[in-house]
């Protein structure tokens, strides 16, 4: 049938393509043809219409203030998707906290004197993100990384006896220079490099690193059990070396 | 890297921009904000999404604005950009949302029956529906066509292809509506 090996092409012309002097002819003859150009012009007609009030459409009056203040906030302070990597830290701080403490329940339970064994501040974790601290500015970065004040005593209250636990809040003045200066996650130096930077600016406030509110008791870890660790006093003369 | 070799290094300041940028950001701003706006809500439909993306894009651009200082380059890049922070947004939105509050785009107020405001309602959603559902270039050909009043060369520049791979895109969307949408013709006489 004629009308429909015109189908196809009348959609071209309706969307704007010139007709053949064929299709033209056939047109001219055929009412239904006729009427199918008809339809698809209409239909596109309707289109613009309805698509002709995007040119129309005005934004509110005061968009652009409000994209100078976004942009004036962003200016100002580091971007909350830049700092997403603090939730993680917060979390992998607060875990070690917690495994930290129970390693030191278990070691204050079967040997009194461990805080003489050496579990001091370098295998505690003190994560220390030094560098900021030696400018002394008020809630650096460190804060993050290393154990505010706050956490040290709530750390204190879930681990009273742990000495491993309260080397791990040793004061920053223990620290050697042989520990690392920084531990920051892989990829995150120029992050964390941009927020100091901000801190000692005072474009960004240190409260921004409370979110996750670290002073708040840690909660006593539940369904974890440690079978104590059992050690056996050397007999002294075995390991005198005296034949 | 320790933190004040990193900062020697200049890596503290390159959130802001200095004076002159500054300026020229603002031109960009008053030039190019209605545009955004209008790319925004041709997919989106509604105001405030619309200008939240907007304001997005703007901060975006801000951010990369050393690169964008070229006028045409800037509206490009922008128009790109709330193009597809748009399409992100209703994707979001469409998991939790549905057309029920969804404004039309500005049309003209009428004091019709609530039936005949009903019927244009639905008409819009379908053409808005009919032009959601085509390939994402020959969508946003559509909206710029209609934005910048069927000036290919314009949606071309804004675009940067060429004219004719506009104007190309521009008849193969037209002719898909048309296709779709033929029924509304004969819907719309027998109202």
């Amino acid at each position: 049938m004629a009308c429909e090996r015109y189908r196809d092409t009348l959609s071209d012309v309706a969307a704007g393509a010139s007709a053949s002097a064929d299709l033209e002819a056939h047109i001219a003859s055929c009412a239904s043809c006729r009427q199918e150009r008809h339809a698809l012009r209409q239909a596109l007609a309707t289109v613009d219409a309805e698509l002709a009030g995007l040119r129309a459409a005005e934004p509110s009056p005061d968009l652009a203030a409000r994209i100078r203040t976004a942009v004036a906030m962003s200016s100002e302070a580091t971007p909350a998707w830049r700092l997403g990597w603090l939730w993680t830290l917060t979390a992998a701080a607060a875990a070690l906290l917690v495994a930290l403490a129970l390693i030191g329940q278990r070691v204050s339970r079967t040997v009194p004197g461990a805080a003489a064994t050496g579990v001091g501040p370098e295998a505690s974790g003190e994560a220390a993100l030094a560098t900021p601290a030696r400018d002394g500015v008020p809630g650096t970065a460190s804060q993050s990384a290393r154990l505010s004040n706050s956490s040290r005593e709530a750390v204190s209250r879930s681990a009273p006896a742990s000495p491993a636990a309260l080397g791990a809040l040793a004061p920053p003045s223990r620290r050697t220079r042989s520990e690392p200066e920084v531990l920051v996650p892989a990829g995150e130096a120029e992050t964390l490099l941009r927020f100091v930077a901000n801190l000692r600016r005072r474009t960004v406030t240190a409260e921004s690193l409370l979110v996750a509110d670290l002073s708040a008791p840690l909660p006593e870890p539940k369904g974890v059990f440690i079978r104590p660790l059992e050690i056996v006093p050397l007999d002294p003369e075995e390991t005198s070396g005296a034949e | 890297m320790l933190l004040d070799e990193a900062m020697s290094a200049g890596w503290a300041g390159a959130v802001s921009l200095d004076p002159a940028l500054e300026r020229e950001f603002e031109q960009r701003l008053s030039d190019a904000s209605a545009l955004a706006f209008r790319v925004a809500l041709g997919v989106l439909r509604r105001r405030e999404d619309a200008e939240d993306v907007a304001q997005e894009a703007f901060l975006r651009a801000h951010r990369s604005f050393t690169s964008l200082r070229d006028r045409e380059r800037f509206r490009a890049w922008l128009v790109r950009t709330a193009f597809r922070l748009a399409l992100d947004r209703l994707r979001g939105e469409r998991r939790r949302a549905r057309r029920e509050d969804a404004v039309a785009i500005e049309a003209p107020a009428h004091a019709d029956s609530a039936e005949a405001e009903a019927a244009r309602r639905e008409l819009r959603d379908r053409v808005a529906d009919a032009v959601a559902g085509l390939p994402e270039k020959l969508r946003i050909v559509t909206v710029l066509a209609a934005i910048e009043e069927h000036d290919l060369a314009s949606v071309a520049r804004l675009l940067e292809l060429p004219e004719g791979t506009v104007k190309s895109r521009l008849h193969r969307a037209r002719k898909v509506l048309a296709e779709r949408l033929r029924w509304l013709a004969s819907d719309t006489a027998t109202r």
